[in-house]
């Protein structure tokens, strides 16, 4: 076989994706599997663990009783990362695998090295939990939406997963960032295939955006002595504000803190984003990452905050080619999940830039989307 | 048996800090509290609370108020005047209020201990902070005038302590100022309520728009750095009004090298600004920043920043300050105000700074009130100073030739193309009046045929400004005492109108054209003598940076309204309209504070 395939599955909201590369050894071509994410939401139409066991056994048969060369974890979200354990957990037998990346901050001892990070990440599990008891009072647990985002961004149960996949290598597991290096034999086991990490920084305290608190309601709250009701009325209303904000300033951090790598394969360029949004994006600009490509797994399921915007678009995907090779995007999604994902206008501004737009949700759940990447002479 | 009812308390003694505190321990000032005394008719309750502004020490967190700080029914340290019961906190526990009469004690560096939440101090401080501020503009010497906020009503209310975050802003639809504090990676709480920059800064917010209301929805990075800049300008000339900082023990002398370098006074939020990792402060007042491009490296701003280049501004009515400060001895109308006695100790040093102080905000502030509204630049409002300026002080041609170097010298072009209007209008004082003003002016005033335009018109007074103050103890009332120099005689009208402009769009995906608020100023007398005509010039310079500002702040935003995972509308504060190609922009001071991330 002389191409390079991405698989993507259809495993409703989350990512789920196997890139099969060959790869000569002397006279030989062997296949290498790099497996990113396996996971999906837990609440609403986009959830749903019953298509793990179909994806798991498809890249087995795939795999052909070889080992997934590199498993890499984007971030710690559950649509990204829930899929390997849940699938364990109902009895399906996971492929072997070497190698394994995960995020920077999803290592054991990272907050202790990173005290700024640590602080904001503690502001942001108090935020976590501020919203979530908001969400309670204001009776919003029932909408889909706002139960997706809680259980996605949960922090215990994303632990667990994140837990499970440190352990899951059997040669080393590395925690990635920008500098990292990948090194054939010691971090991972490609020989032709070069990868290059794009993001995210190391320190991730940069990620955490700045959202004032949104108050709670409390009965009673009446204007004191002395101040004026309108404007204390004008205060309260305004302090009540901002939830929807706050819940994604805290899924952004995380977002952020994908792990965004390039694979450079005869000639081909294919970019995989993880969910990184405008912030991780800007980063990689200033750090002069951002170079043309083939192929991007299109970032954040085609939220409107995940692909950047026109100036930053144009240094990956330029309106004038750099050579004539096809290009093309995947947009991993499921409507309805969220409100306004996929962005129609997102969508509109990669098909001007690309030739074919690949979407999971066109296939069936369990079932997956095939790009091939020819060799080119 | 009928009650009485209790007596209004009409005046307040108010403990300010003057310091952030971790800063405080590395000077060597007499005291970081400075007591400051307001009045007001309608009296002062528990909150603090007044006519003007509440303390509603709301916790976000929580969603509960904290008890309010109570006026204490016993302490009266002078004749008329109350205090309230908050005791600071010191190492060696609650102190009581170090100011009874003939003493202004305060408290020293290193006595402050730690603060609680709910420590009525912090609300009394910040309460004196934010009328200090507020007494500073409305001073004779400056504008002279009770200044309106520009929300309904007439209470702005005070969030001391709203939550955990590193910000504080001025936010006009919750007609409130809110700070928040939050800790550093050493475990230290900063409190931004507690820095006296931060708060007059705010506060200052507060009065701009009160003033000139168009800036909040100015769309050009220097419309929104004119509101940074005297923002930065107020705090810092605040600061200096602190004599427990100017002063030394033993030091009778205030020199003017003191503000000829990067200082206490002319560094902005030192303590949030180290917490923000801006380094020694947030900005400094002091600095020889250019909106030439091609100026020195280190001189040169960001352009599309309005923090960034707010530091123009600033330095510039800085610079001015300066000189203000060192030739006030040739100033013969300040100088034979003040004895013999005075002149000769050091009470002429605080008597200087404020006769610098009061001259130069009152030339910020009177050209904001003459600034034609919607986007302006720094040469517009440096026309405008100039013009308030001509009439306010006719013979002191120096400050104004001073002023129109310095801003040349700073790459602000200031040119003076005549306008070409008429000499004498009626005075538009009715609907029909108004109308009948803007058929026969249209033309002249440039404003595009079908362009709504919304006209004001208010009377104002031109007068002789103090040139010093009468003592240089502060006691001010929140009403303004201005009948020594304004008359019959000293009235005029201010007529504002203002008009959207276009201009192309050259932001991708937001349309071919862009409108932008524009307007004129005519300053009128009683008898209809033309005496200013001021239009805001749109340069090309402005079209540029609007541009780059925009891109920055349109961002990952969509025009159709953005629904959040609560299936309410995101807040985005800038409000960006797209009605038939043509982008309109709201909301961008708004954005630039509150949503936060985007500078």
């Amino acid at each position: 076989m002389t191409a390079l395939t991405v698989v993507a599955y259809n495993v409703l909201f989350g990512d789920a994706i196997l890139v099969c590369i060959p790869e000569r050894e002397g006279r030989k071509t062997v296949m290498r599997h790099v497996l990113v994410d396996v996971g999906n939401v837990l609440a609403g139409p986009g959830s749903g663990s019953g298509v793990f066991r179909s994806v798991i056994e498809d890249i087995e048969r795939r795999l052909d009783k070889q080992p997934i060369d590199l498993y890499v974890m984007t971030h710690e979200h559950m649509d990204h990362v829930q899929g390997l354990l849940r699938a364990r957990t109902d009895g399906v037998r996971l492929p072997p695998i070497d190698y394994a990346w995960l995020t920077a901050s999803a290592g054991k001892d990272y907050y202790e090295r990173f005290p700024e990070a640590a602080r904001k990440r503690s502001l942001h599990l108090a935020a976590y939990n501020r919203v979530k008891r908001i969400a309670l009072q204001r009776n919003l647990l029932g909408a889909a939406a706002v139960s997706s985002f809680l259980k996605n961004n949960d922090p215990r149960k994303t632990d667990d997963c994140v837990s499970f996949l440190r352990s899951l290598a059997r040669r080393k597991t590395s925690y990635v960032h920008r500098k990292f290096k990948p090194v054939a034999g010691t971090n991972f086991s490609f020989r032709e295939a070069k990868f290059s990490v794009w993001a995210p920084e190391h320190d991730t305290s940069s990620y955490y955006g700045r959202r004032r608190p949104v108050m709670r309601k409390s009965r009673g709250l009446k204007a004191p002595a002395g101040v004026d009701p309108a404007a204390f009325e004008a205060l309260v209303e305004f302090s009540h504000t901002g939830l929807g904000d706050e819940m994604l300033a805290i899924d952004r951090a995380a977002n952020n803190t994908s792990v965004v790598f390039l694979i450079e394969w005869r000639g081909w360029r294919l970019l995989f984003t993880g969910d990184a949004e405008l912030k991780s994006w800007k980063t990689m600009e200033q750090k002069k990452q951002l170079q043309p490509v083939h192929f991007i797994k299109v970032g954040h399921h085609a939220s409107h905050n995940g692909t950047p915007d026109e100036d930053l678009l144009e240094q990956i995907l330029p309106r004038k080619r750099p050579d004539s090779r096809p290009r093309s995007a995947l947009v991993s999604t499921c409507k309805d999940t969220y409100n306004g994902v996929p962005d129609e206008g997102t969508l509109s501004r990669l098909e001007r830039r690309v030739d074919t737009l690949y979407r999971t949700h066109d296939v069936p759940p369990g079932k997956p989307v095939e790009i091939s990447f020819e060799e080119m002479k | 048996m009928k009650r009485r009812s209790p007596k209004i308390v009409k005046g307040v003694l108010i403990p300010v800090l003057i310091q952030d505190p971790a800063v405080a321990v590395e000077t060597e000032a007499r005291s970081i509290t400075h007591p400051v005394v307001v009045k007001d008719s309608k009296g002062f309750s528990a909150g603090p609370a007044c006519r003007r502004v509440a303390i509603v020490d709301l916790d976000f967190h929580t969603g509960k108020l904290r008890a309010p700080a109570e006026l204490d029914p016993k302490a009266r340290p002078y004749p008329n005047i109350g205090m309230y019961r908050a005791p600071i906190p010191t190492k060696k526990g609650a102190a009581s209020m170090p100011w009874t009469r003939n003493s202004e004690r305060g408290i020293d560096v290193g006595q402050l201990g730690f603060m609680t939440l709910d420590d009525p101090f912090m609300k009394v401080s910040v309460f004196g902070t934010v009328l200090r501020t507020l007494g500073l503009v409305q001073n004779p010497a400056v504008l002279g005038r009770e200044i309106p906020w520009a929300f309904p009503g007439e209470q702005l209310l005070v969030v001391p302590r709203a939550g955990d975050l590193d910000n504080a802003f001025y936010h006009r639809d919750s007609r409130s100022l809110q700070f928040y504090y939050g800790a550093t990676s050493s475990g230290q709480t900063v409190y931004s309520g507690l820095s006296q920059d931060i708060v007059a800064h705010e506060t200052a917010h507060a009065i701009i728009d009160g003033i000139a209301p168009n800036l909040y929805d100015a769309s050009s990075p220097e419309s929104l750095a004119i509101h940074e800049g005297l923002a930065d300008l107020t705090a810092g000339l605040l600061s200096m009004r602190n004599r427990e900082l100017t002063h030394k023990p033993g030091d009778r002398r205030m020199d003017l090298k003191i503000f000829q370098q990067s200082s206490r006074f002319s560094r902005i939020a030192e303590e949030f600004g180290r917490w923000r990792g801006h380094g020694t402060s947030l900005r400094d007042i002091c600095n020889t920043k250019t909106m030439d491009p091609k100026g020195r490296q280190d001189r040169r701003v960001d352009s599309s920043s309005p923090h960034s280049a707010s530091e123009v501004l600033s330095g510039l009515l800085f610079q001015v300050f300066r000189s203000l400060f060192a030739r006030m001895p040739d100033d013969p109308a300040a100088w034979r105000k003040m004895s013999k006695q005075e002149a000769s100790n050091f009470e002429a040093m605080r008597y200087r700074v404020a006769y610098a102080s009061d001259r130069t905000l009152g030339l910020a502030y009177r050209g904001l009130d003459w600034l034609p509204p919607g986007d302006a630049s720094f040469a517009d409002l440096t026309l405008a100073m100039l013009a308030a300026d001509q009439e306010f002080f006719p013979r002191d041609a120096r400050t104004r030739k001073q002023l129109r170097e310095e801003a040349t010298s700073r790459g602000i072009s200031v040119s003076d193309s005549t306008s070409r209007f008429v000499s004498q209008v009626e005075v538009p004082l009715s609907p029909a009046a108004e109308q009948k003003f803007l058929a026969q002016h249209r033309e002249a005033l440039e404003i595009p045929s079908g362009a709504d335009v919304r006209m004001t018109v208010r009377l104002t007074h031109i007068y002789e400004p103090p040139p010093i103050p009468r003592t240089t103890s502060e006691s001010f009332d929140l009403t303004p005492d201005m009948k020594r120099w304004v008359s019959a005689k000293t009235e005029n009208y201010l007529i504002k109108l203002a008009w959207e402009q276009h201009e192309t769009n050259d932001l991708e995906g937001w349309g071919t054209a862009r409108s932008y608020r524009t307007g004129s100023t005519i300053v009128v007398a009683p008898d209809g003598r033309v005496r200013t005509v001021l239009h805001n010039r749109n340069a090309a310079l402005s079209t540029r940076s609007r541009s780059r500002f925009l891109r920055r702040v349109l961002s990952g935003q969509r025009v159709t309204p953005m629904i959040g995972p609560d299936g309410t509308p995101l807040e985005r504060g800038l409000r960006a309209e797209l009605r038939e190609g043509t982008l309109s922009i709201t909301g961008a001071m708004q954005a630039l504070h509150v949503a936060a991330d985007i500078e």
